[in-house]
């Protein structure tokens, strides 16, 4: 995600439905992997967000970015306990196809 | 003698307070009014041309940053193109759109005054990215698929004829009576 990307910020509101459903059961991170962006650009655009799940920069050369290849954002990426990639999505991704896939690991 | 010196270290420590405030005001924001892009309607990849009036102290270098989106997501891949200063507080710059899906843009400057950087994400300008229409083909949009069917230029060309038609064929009717 990024501050500038509105598709990102509707998505925030589908994450923040995401989290409060599955509290204890998921970690949450979103990344925003414009480099370019600091942590005043996200508080001020997401602040309403950075307390309820954890917001990192993808600013160790795009390292995020390239290796779950974003070309475009959001991006949902949904990884298992075992560490593999079980869902992954471009585009906004509303809350019932996130919440639908959660459960379907957990 | 001491108090003298002390009062002039005091003095001098004052002047420069006042003078690095008066500095750090000097290094005020750039101002513009209106970023003009061209075409007014510009279409998926092609390219478009920024305008914008900047005022401020010592404009070195000026950015305009281009997010290529449509209502599913954006492109990470933000083009950043430099522009030139073309006559006193005016600054061109041209960047060609790259994909083909794109139903939207929005920009911003990032411009460099008095060695500061300063961004103006916050006042960003939006543009709609049109599909290229090739001759007579317009039936690209979804949109207007759904009541593309009554306005195509042959149907009207249809009930014009049926019209004539039907027209002379009353008339005649009436003379013959």
């Amino acid at each position: 995600m990024a501050t500038w990307c509105p598709p990102c910020v509707q998505q925030m509101e589908q994450l923040e439905s995401v989290v409060n459903e599955f509290k204890n059961q998921i970690v949450v991170i979103s990344i925003d992997v414009d480099t370019t962006e600091t942590k005043t650009d996200i508080v001020s655009k997401f602040g309403k967000y950075t307390n309820k799940w954890i917001f990192l920069i993808d600013n160790y050369k795009e390292h995020v970015a390239s290796t779950y290849q974003v070309d475009a954002i959001p991006k949902i990426v949904i990884i298992s306990q075992n560490g593999n990639i079980y869902y992954s999505h471009v585009g906004y991704t509303d809350y019932s196809t996130i919440s639908g896939k959660i459960k379907e690991l957990l | 003698m001491k108090k003298t010196l002390k009062n002039a270290l005091i003095a001098m420590l004052t002047i420069c307070l006042f003078l690095s405030v008066v500095a750090i005001a000097s290094a005020e924001k750039p101002n513009y009014e209106e970023i003009i892009w061209s075409p007014e309607e510009p279409t998926r990849e092609s390219e478009v041309s920024f305008t914008v009036e900047i005022t401020g102290d010592d404009i070195e270098e000026v950015y305009v940053r281009v997010e290529e989106c449509n209502d599913q997501f954006c492109y990470q891949d933000i083009i950043n193109e430099s522009m030139t200063n073309t006559m006193d507080n005016t600054w061109e710059g041209t960047v060609t759109l790259i994909h083909d899906d794109t139903t939207y843009c929005t920009v911003w400057l990032e411009i460099l005054s008095n060695e500061t950087w300063f961004d103006f994400k916050d006042s960003k300008i939006t543009f709609d990215v049109f599909e290229e229409t090739g001759n007579g083909d317009n039936g690209g949009n979804g949109g207007n698929g759904e009541n593309g069917t009554n306005d195509t230029p042959g149907f009207e060309l249809i009930v014009l004829v049926i019209s004539i038609i039907v027209a002379i064929s009353i008339y005649k009717k009436k003379r013959i009576r």
